[in-house]
């Protein structure tokens, strides 16, 4: 697959131009709509922001995504094209501006090819729970890509965008890029703007790349990363994501922490992860282990707190100013409750019920307020981890992606399937996902690196080195 | 199992209108979620409200400030029922 860096050097070599790199991949995007990657492809933008480009690069204009072209998942606000969540609440809504994250895009002259399905409200890990379309794996297309950022993970993976914008609020940039075979990050909370994200859980979600290189990551990251005065979670940082790549990691130590291990991780998944760490090992770095005593409760805090910030998030949602609206409702409240009920589906209301009630009186004590007790002790768990280690080396999922109905029904199962990588989100701390083989079925497996707050360039480089001698799995589509 | 009375509850407190059959449905689920929920109860963490490592890394507030958004027409535009730049819900006060 082509990375951003390879096509670069095209596009400033003018050996190709934006518009023509443009309609290969919307010539992609029409031949495969099987993969149902996009909820809205938008041809006749993408081919006038690639005309622009192709004028900036022959004034002899570059900056590292100029002519790019790229697909952002359907939960990030892009002025004057539909911004759904994979929705019918929002199957409507034209965002009246632009997240931050596209104006930072934008200025750089990247190519917005679509907008990438997604489970919806980016509430599940398969993706199957969009009220449009509903992605696939490239790898099978009778399985998940994973989600929440599901159609981003396929559209790069299937060769339909050089590299996407996802959100992760749980894992949802890092499990489908693990089971899609490619590299996603989540930086640190508070590196990227949240302003234009349709909020979750406001605490934990952050905005990331997606892509086929460590590398590419940092590229988008270095675009996007930086203060925002409409998100006052952000933080003031110089942080050159892609600073460290290329310098040794000898003599550099790698947490692997037990618990990470254990009966609930697949064999397969487990052998290749321990391989990774070993291939560390053997290039000079120290594997040490660690302990996260936290995690057995890491699932019920991450959801205790997303559905709890979920539940006043969504209280939006009323069908008053925008959203979808219920027919002939017979009064104010049946207006809200049925446009409500009609405009979100059976995941979501799960969600919606169970924040509700860990706020209510009589349950905040003991689910709300615990689950801030474990985030607090979870947070101290990272800070001492990370004061004996570099990075922490971890599976990114417990099994490779499943088939499309197998988990849908069970959300028990599905929530249980979280527990490699809430805890980043916990703990505010960057992760990113790098494949590390397949499996006997030829699925994708993936292993995770984390590291402190704001270390976030150690991650591109343990990956990057990675990445050098492991070739990625490559989708046959 | 949480019982359709509470779950009824909850719904009005969401402002979700379930059917009887999902009510029955949703209640099963429901607590099947809350019981993985309860391993939390097992934890002996006590939250400590003054302790910042918990907190949202709010930076400085930003000025108190009027700003004019430009596009209001697709503010407008996203209403389900508009008049006159306005939202139009059902009669509230009879």
């Amino acid at each position: 697959m082509a990375t951003i860096s390879t096509l670069r050097k095209e596009l400033d070599s003018k050996s190709i131009s934006s518009v023509e790199l443009t309609k290969e991949y919307l010539k992609k995007i029409n031949e495969h709509p099987e993969l149902g990657a996009f909820n809205t492809v938008c041809e006749e933008e993408a081919l006038s922001l690639a005309k622009l480009a192709d004028k900036k690069i022959a004034n002899g204009e570059s900056s590292p995504l100029l002519g790019i072209p790229l697909a952002i998942k359907d939960n990030i606000c892009t002025k004057g094209i539909t911004t759904t969540c994979s929705s019918k609440m929002l199957e409507n809504y034209i965002p009246p501006y632009n997240a931050t994250v596209m104006d930072k895009l934008n200025a750089q002259g990247a190519v917005v090819l679509g907008k990438t399905s997604m489970d919806e409200f980016a509430m599940g890990g398969s993706s199957q729970t969009s009220a449009l379309a509903k992605p696939k794996n490239p790898f099978n297309l009778e399985c998940v890509p994973g989600g929440s950022s599901g159609g981003s993970a396929a559209a790069v993976s299937g060769g339909l965008c050089a590299a996407a914008l996802g959100s992760d609020t749980g894992g949802s940039i890092r499990q489908p890029a693990a089971f899609c075979g490619i590299v996603g990050m989540k930086p640190t909370y508070g590196t990227v703007s949240r302003f234009g994200l349709v909020a979750f859980g406001s605490s934990l979600d952050q905005i990331g790349p997606m892509a086929n290189s460590a590398e590419d990551c940092g590229i988008i990251l270095n675009a996007i990363a930086g203060q925002d005065i409409h998100d006052r979670t952000t933080r003031s940082h110089n942080i050159n994501f892609n600073e460290l790549i290329g310098k040794p990691i000898s003599g550099m130590k790698i947490g692997i922490p037990k618990e990470f291990f254990g009966d609930g991780i697949d064999d397969e998944v487990k052998t290749a992860v321990i391989n990774a760490a070993k291939f560390y090992e053997e290039n000079g770095a120290e594997l040490i282990e660690v302990s996260m005593p936290t995690l057995k409760y890491a699932v019920s805090a991450y959801y205790l707190l997303a559905c709890a910030e979920a539940s006043s998030n969504l209280s939006r949602y009323d069908g008053v100013k925008y959203g979808l609206r219920t027919e002939s409702p017979e009064s104010y409240d049946d207006l809200i409750k049925k446009s409500r009920s009609e405009g979100f589906g059976t995941e979501v209301k799960r969600r919606i019920l169970l924040g509700t009630y860990a706020l209510s009186s009589g349950y905040y004590d003991a689910y709300y307020k615990k689950a801030l007790a474990v985030r607090q002790q979870c947070r101290l768990e990272h800070d001492e981890i990370f004061k004996k280690c570099d990075v922490m080396l971890t599976p990114t999922t417990p099994t490779v992606a499943y088939k499309c109905r197998d988990n849908i029904d069970d959300p028990v199962k599905m929530y249980l399937a979280d527990i490699c990588t809430v805890t980043a989100n916990i703990a505010g701390i960057p992760a990113i996902s790098v494949p590390c083989g397949i499996d006997k079925d030829g699925m994708p497996i993936g292993f995770s690196l984390s590291a402190k707050r704001f270390d976030d360039a150690k991650l591109p480089q343990f990956a990057d080195f990675f990445e050098k001698e492991h070739m990625h799995p490559v989708a046959n589509i | 199992m949480i019982k359709t009375e509470n779950l009824k509850l909850l719904c009005e407190l969401s402002k979700l209108h379930l059917s009887e059959e999902e009510l029955s449905e949703y209640s099963k689920e429901m607590s099947d979620i809350i019981a993985l929920m309860d391993n939390i109860g097992d934890s002996d963490f006590e939250y400590n409200p003054i302790d910042m490592t918990n907190a949202v890394p709010f930076s400085e507030l930003r000025a108190d400030k009027i700003e004019t958004f430009d596009n209001m027409e697709g503010i407008v535009k996203n209403g389900p029922e508009t008049v006159e730049n306005q939202f139009v819900v059902p009669k509230i006060v009879d």
